[in-house]
């Protein structure tokens, strides 16, 4: 007959402590490590955004440069399909002089890092320029090849 | 009356469940130490970056105009509309933001023949004096007519 006695006693027996404090560690360990691993991607990312937006800023100033190089020679001359500045331009280093009928195109492209690059284009021409592309194209693009889509046909 | 063999038996299950909570107690606390200083640095590192990336925001923002219009108080009035131009063209302005950084602003120009080319150098320092983030853009102020894009 049970009397009583040899019932097990109320309240937290040993071991239940141990294992509610591995389990409320762990789950405080992998909340610390998912929020540690969030904010150093969100790190990551900032610093790579600002990488790039220095990298962009610097090829910019580099393509004004050419720029202004090419419009100091253009300040001596008043006719642009004059053959001289023609000839003056194609000496600028990395541009491509193309005569039209009414004055010229130069056009050059500036590196941003190994996967894009600034390209820019200006139509000198009656008394003054044109900015006519400053943009920025990827390295493997091609301008002149459409892209693989399909024309409905 | 109870038998004292029991009471021992008892008084001990206490004595091992007391051990077993101070044995936990401290690895609890010792492990709560470390955890929070890990969310401590997480924390850290979340404003740091969001600290950057207003800062890369404004820069990049600052870099736009500049390269449009070329003037650095025209520049600066424009980002920041609170912003009171004083008299005549500064060479360097700094600009609080937000309370938690400084936007310095120094322009240099270098003349070119056809006209000027303009620098702008964009530096963000924190309260502390620390860098956060810094670049440079620039400006050619051409002498002749000029059109952007046809």
């Amino acid at each position: 007959m049970n009397n009583g006695e040899n019932r097990r006693p109320a309240g937290i027996g040993t071991g239940y402590l141990s294992i509610m404090m591995i389990f409320v560690v762990l789950c405080l360990t992998m909340l610390a490590a998912l929020s540690y691993s969030s904010a150093t991607a969100e790190k990551k990312y900032s610093e790579k955004s600002g990488e790039y937006a220095n990298e962009y800023l610097a090829a910019d100033i580099s393509a004004k440069r050419v720029l202004a190089e090419i419009d100091a020679i253009a300040a001596e001359y008043d006719d642009f399909t004059d053959f001289m500045f023609i000839g003056e331009l194609e000496e600028v280093e990395g541009t491509a002089v193309r005569q039209l009928p009414d004055g010229v195109e130069i056009s050059w492209t500036t590196p941003i890092n190994d996967r894009q690059s600034i390209s820019s284009a200006v139509k000198y021409s009656g008394g003054g320029y044109t900015v006519t592309r400053w943009k920025t194209v990827s390295v493997s693009e091609s301008e002149s090849k459409p892209l693989n889509v399909w024309s409905g046909e | 009356m109870k038998s004292p063999i029991k009471l021992t038996k008892k008084k001990g299950r206490l004595n091992l469940f007391f051990m077993e909570m101070i044995i936990v107690l401290l690895f609890f606390s010792i492990a709560s130490a470390v955890i929070l200083c890990s969310f401590a640095g997480s924390d850290k590192l979340a404003k740091d970056s969001r600290l950057l990336e207003s800062a890369v925001f404004r820069a990049q923002s600052a870099a736009e105009i500049y390269s449009q219009n070329g003037s650095l108080s025209k520049t600066a009035g424009m980002l920041f509309p609170s912003y009171t131009a004083a008299d005549g063209e500064l060479s360097r302005i700094t600009v609080p933001v937000d309370g938690k950084m400084y936007m310095i602003m120094s322009e240099t120009s270098e003349e070119c023949g056809g006209g000027i080319l303009k620098k702008l150098s964009i530096i963000f320092r924190n309260n502390d004096g620390e860098t956060v983030y810094e670049t440079e853009t620039g400006a050619y102020i051409s002498e002749r007519a000029v059109t952007e894009f046809e």
